[in-house]
């Protein structure tokens, strides 16, 4: 996948991911690795700016093994961030797509 | 990089922008990223080989956080660390060379009232590596420096068109030593360079002393 691609559209998949169920930080890394081939180098930074914007809260949950692990969890916010981009996703592939003729 | 904790250590480094506390949340997220890849089974080294350079997380953080990390912010960030150290030293250089000070002002007075007393005992203790009070042997060779510059500053007008730039030699090997004798105080056993710091400087204040009173002289012819 092209990677100026990937930028805008990464952190509208961290938002969603998030939405789904409060994940912690190696989940996510997994996740869009295996979707999209981006490294943790990228995913964290994202995860910071995001939680400094309040779009997400952070809590510690002991794990089953090891030692307590930090989850997101998405806020109003958050939420309404998610929808405004999702929305603005949605426009944006139609304008290109038909543009491309697809 | 050989283990996580060098990983740790290089990528705090390379976090100098962002304060300590979160640098301390970036460095427990790796922690906490770490870990689970333990857990499931990978070895230090691989886990190493997966995570990208130190300077490239922290370049992503820059980027994302929209701080600049260019290199001359970089420079200017450590020569301030310099600045501040080197500070800080000379401020310690500072406070000895004012104690030395105090103590040799009471010497000299002391020395005034006991001068010859003084160099009788100096003569005495000519080779012996004591030393006591003053040396009179300087102390002439400061004055007939002192007179010297005062006979120069008197025939200065006559001079003045030949020497004017052996003049401007004397100040700066003046400013020279006086740097010198400064840095070197630090090291010093015998109180030599104490007394080149102290005589250049009454020197120095002197000639630019001549100097103002000759320029005010030709002004108002």
């Amino acid at each position: 996948m092209n990677k100026e691609f990937k930028k805008g559209v990464i952190e509208i998949c961290v938002l969603n991911f998030i939405k789904e169920e409060d994940r912690y930080g190696y989940q996510i890394v997994q996740e869009l690795d295996a979707k999209f081939k981006v490294k943790e180098s990228t995913i964290y930074p994202i995860l910071k700016r995001l939680h400094k914007d309040e779009l997400l809260s952070t809590y510690l949950k002991e794990s089953i093994s090891g030692p307590a692990r930090k989850y997101y969890k998405l806020t109003d916010k958050g939420e309404e961030k998610l929808e405004e981009l999702l929305h603005g996703w949605k426009d944006f592939v139609q304008i290109v797509n038909e543009y491309l003729g697809i | 990089m050989n283990n996580f904790n060098s990983f740790l250590r290089n990528l705090e480094k390379n976090l100098y922008f962002f304060s300590g506390e979160e640098i301390e949340q970036i460095l427990l997220d790796y922690k906490e990223l770490y870990n689970v890849k333990l857990e499931s089974g990978k070895t230090e080294q691989e886990i190493l080989k997966e995570l990208d350079s130190p300077t490239q997380i922290a370049n992503n953080f820059a980027k994302e956080m929209n701080l600049k990390t260019s290199s001359v912010s970089k420079m200017f960030i450590n020569t301030k660390k310099t600045l501040k150290k080197y500070l800080n030293k000379s401020s310690k250089n500072y406070k000895k060379i004012k104690n030395n000070l105090k103590i040799k002002k009471q010497n000299v007075r002391y020395k005034g009232k006991n001068f010859i007393k003084n160099y009788k005992e100096n003569k005495e203790s000519k080779f012996t590596k004591e030393k006591k009070g003053g040396n009179f042997f300087f102390d002439v060779i400061k004055n007939i420096f002192y007179f010297f510059i005062f006979i120069c500053t008197l025939c200065f007008k006559f001079i003045r068109r030949i020497c004017s730039f052996a003049v401007w030699v004397s100040i700066v090997v003046l400013v020279l030593i006086y740097i010198l004798s400064f840095v070197f105080i630090e090291i010093d056993f015998y109180g030599f360079y104490y007394r080149l710091f102290e005589t250049t400087a009454i020197i120095g204040y002197i000639m630019c002393a001549t100097i103002i009173i000759l320029l005010l002289k030709d002004k108002s012819e």
